[in-house]
């Protein structure tokens, strides 16, 4: 257990990943993960990212950022639940930061109704969407080999 | 089965008075989707709602009351085959409901506020009323048909 009382895991992969469950982060909705897997931050959100999550979201997402030796994040949102326009925001805020570090974002869509909100927010527009973390990190991975 | 009046089913209304916080958004949203369930909505209909909702309630949250907190109050009726949800404050109100009402208008100097509550309402409801008046208070009123197969 770390100084910010947070358990870790080492996983077969030869990273490490550790979760804010909803006690530790004080709502009761959100739930996020990460998981560092070599050079590819990944995390994971589930439940619901609103008004009232969406500020732990962020300084969560950037706290792990910084810590992260990587610039690109693998956001998966397949167990989101809901997204309101704040949501939207905190996700496309996290864009900006890594673009302006010359980072990268990928997403996992989320599943269901949910995923029509995110389109109707333009994200498809702005970030590139996949259906899985393994299809994210394949792209990921064929432009490395093709830079 | 639901009661009947004169032959007509009978109007169904709810009404939650709420402080403006955070949390309470998510809780406004949970109680209207679960009260418009009466009506034949689909899922992604029912999503639609719970977002228009929310931004309506958030939109309270962020705006009416910045020196102290306020109340918020969610009417909601079924009547006619149609959902009508009803979201008002006694706040600051809006100065401009038509420029409010422009999508990514917004008042924040937060970068991430995207200004889009009012899309969210506008394209996720079949019609939406906005009445405010600054220093009086903001109404916005919604109504959602199902249109789903």
């Amino acid at each position: 257990m770390d100084a910010n009382g947070v358990a870790w895991a080492r996983i077969p992969s030869g990273g490490w990943r550790d979760r804010k469950a909803n006690a530790e982060v004080g709502v009761g909705t959100l739930e996020i993960e990460r998981e560092q897997r070599g050079t590819h931050l990944i995390v994971r959100v589930t439940g619901e990212l609103d008004i009232s999550t969406a500020g732990t979201f962020r300084g969560q997402v950037d706290q792990w950022l910084a810590e992260s030796r990587s610039r690109d994040l693998l956001l998966n949102l397949r167990h989101m639940t809901f997204l309101d326009s704040v949501g939207l925001g905190a996700i496309l805020g996290r864009l900006r930061t890594l673009q302006r570090a010359g980072g990268r974002l990928a997403i996992v869509e989320p599943e269901g109704p949910v995923r029509a909100i995110l389109r109707i927010g333009g994200l498809d527009k702005v970030a590139s969407l996949y259906t899985s973390e393994r299809a994210a990190v394949a792209a990921w991975e064929a432009s490395e080999r093709g830079a | 089965m639901a009661p009947e009046v004169g032959g007509e089913v009978a109007v169904n209304e709810m009404e939650i008075r709420l402080p403006a916080r955070e949390a309470n958004v998510g809780v406004v949203r949970v109680a209207v989707a679960a009260f418009a369930s009466a009506l034949p909505f689909t899922l992604p209909e029912l999503e639609e709602l719970r977002v228009a909702v929310s931004e309506a309630a958030g939109n309270v949250v962020l705006h009416a009351y910045p020196a102290a907190e306020g109340e918020m109050v969610v009417r909601v009726r079924l009547r006619g085959g149609e959902l009508e949800v009803e979201v008002e404050d006694r706040g600051r109100g809006i100065a401009d409901v038509a420029a409010a009402r422009r999508p990514e208008f917004t008042t924040s100097d937060d970068p991430e506020h995207l200004g889009l509550g009012f899309t969210f309402m506008e394209q996720f409801s079949d019609e939406l009323v906005v009445e405010s008046a600054p220093g009086r208070g903001t109404r916005i009123r919604m109504r959602k048909r199902p249109h789903g197969a």
